[in-house]
């Protein structure tokens, strides 16, 4: 592997997290120029399951998504200039398979059409896969659609949790759909979301994926966010630094060939300098929640929002639920000239700053969530969160910790050779 | 109603503040966490490139953890892995 570079990291004196609040944006303030690197469509808000923390108000809805309105979704990417020469398209927010198959057949095609010349285009799919078959396995495979299944683990850990609207564990038909993606030879990766119940089972929990054929693994945690108003995790976090050390112990000691997602973005924050942007001369985080337009969330219905994805379509008087245009009538960079927009970029702005103010990670994090810290602090300019702890500190902490530790056995051991 | 006003005349990042205050980072700490990711970093980069010189690959085996051949290289999940602020 690559150590890129010894440059340091010498975090830019501490500002005032207030002093710039009337900072009007300027994507011609940004270096490099501002791309969207993932735009994330909304086909359906409906999901054919009722998680219990899941975060989606809408997800009775059968609304659908147009591809007219999918088509001015790239349009509006493409006259801004914001379509780079990589773009990966996530459908997600809703279950993406409760659309009908031809959906993708058109979308992808239209989408093709509009962006093509531009830039390579990546379609990623997060399903709950209790909706995968043949047909399904045959289109997915057709358009090469990149897989992301949402299980939280063996049964007793899922069923618990990912449920039908009448009650029923879904986790049988989620492996009727992982065992038809194998047999069609289709890769894909899992995003769990784990609670206290998991961290006692953290062998089994990564057993579970070694046996299934997952090799990528992601685990996020039951945020608090949206209806979804409290984690379980709260009160647990020793438990999950424990979990957090198995799950690292296994990964390097080479018993499961799982790689999980947070560790290895740990170990690569640690073994080489992080891309950073400007912005107005100085520096920037290269962190796609916080810079804006880097993610943008389009509705079934056209609104579109950016930051965090989690935000669009959620409560909230003060940002107009997060809804900065709809692509029929407006564009991304026409919507940053709205006052709506200048409180959030500020907002957002402002969290950052304090994050660097206020974090020893802000170097290999770049301000963290701004959705987490809304609901965790209620203040999008605060700063450290759950999330925080969760997903970047405690992996940081683990993997820097065994480097350390295996740095000093690999010294000791060579010591014999070295002396005289 | 007044909270978004004063949002938007940017009082509320002072407001703001007060419940972060408490979680200030020392410098110290900042400087000591940077020095820990540089030592290591450092002996990455040293080890990696002893490996390289030499052709003996078990130099550098200490932070090529197992089977994980190449930690950075996440195939099936693009841009998606932006959604975890990378």
């Amino acid at each position: 592997m690559a150590v890129a570079s010894r440059v340091r990291w010498f975090p830019r004196r501490s500002s005032s997290v207030a002093d710039d609040a009337g900072v009007r944006f300027d994507p011609a303030d940004f270096d490099p120029a501002l791309r969207t690197r993932l735009l994330i469509l909304q086909a359906t808000p409906f999901c054919n399951i009722d998680c219990d923390y899941c975060y989606l108000p809408d997800r009775d809805s059968t609304a659908r998504m147009s591809i007219a309105t999918m088509r001015r979704a790239a349009e509006r990417l493409r006259d801004d200039g914001l379509a780079g020469p990589e773009l990966t398209v996530v459908w997600h927010a809703g279950e993406p398979l409760a659309m009908p198959r031809g959906f993708y057949d058109e979308a992808i095609a239209a989408l093709h059409e509009v962006l093509g010349a531009r830039c390579e285009v990546t379609h990623s799919i997060q399903t709950n896969a209790t909706l995968i078959d043949d047909a399904w396995c045959a289109s997915i495979k057709r358009h090469g659609i990149r897989i992301g299944i949402s299980v939280d683990g063996p049964a007793s850990l899922h069923d618990a949790h990912r449920r039908t609207r009448d009650g029923r564990g879904t986790h049988a038909r989620v492996l009727r759909g992982m065992a038809l993606l194998r047999e069609h030879g289709i890769p894909f990766h899992a995003i769990a979301v784990v609670t206290p119940a998991t961290f006692a089972q953290a062998d089994a929990f990564l057993d579970f994926f070694e046996l299934h054929g997952v090799r990528e693994l992601g685990c996020n945690y039951d945020e608090a966010e949206g209806p979804h108003e409290r984690s379980s995790l709260a009160g647990h976090e020793a438990e999950h630094a424990a979990f957090v050390e198995r799950l690292l112990e296994r990964c390097a000691d080479g018993s499961t060939s799982v790689r999980v997602r947070e560790l290895a973005f740990a170990r690569d924050a640690i073994a080489r300098q992080q891309p950073r942007q400007r912005w107005r001369e100085e520096h920037w985080p290269d962190n796609a929640q916080t810079l804006p337009f880097a993610l943008i969330t389009v509705a079934h219905n056209g609104d579109f929002g950016t930051y965090s994805p989690e935000l669009l379509g959620q409560p909230s008087p003060e940002y107009g639920n997060f809804v900065l245009g709809n692509v029929t009538t407006q564009g991304y960079l026409d919507s940053a000239r709205t006052e709506r927009f200048g409180r959030l970029w500020s907002a957002v702005r402002r969290g950052v700053q304090t994050c660097e103010r206020d974090c020893a990670y802000f170097g290999y994090c770049g301000g963290g969530a701004p959705a987490n810290k809304l609901y965790e602090n209620g203040d999008l300019a605060s700063g450290e969160t759950l999330y925080c702890r969760t997903m970047i500190q405690r992996p940081f902490d683990a993997v820097l910790a065994r480097l350390e530790r295996d740095q000093a056995a690999a010294r000791r051991a060579r010591e014999p050779e070295l002396q005289p | 109603m007044l909270r978004a006003l004063l949002t938007w005349i940017g009082v509320a990042g002072v407001l703001g503040s007060a419940n972060v205050a408490e979680a200030r980072v020392e410098p110290a700490a900042r400087v000591a966490l940077e020095a820990r990711v540089q030592a290591v970093r450092g002996a990455m980069h040293e080890s990696a490139d002893a490996a390289a010189a030499s052709g003996d690959k078990t130099l550098a085996h200490w932070f090529n953890w197992s089977n994980w051949n190449n930690w950075n290289n996440w195939p099936n999940w693009g841009n998606w892995g932006n959604w975890l602020n990378r």
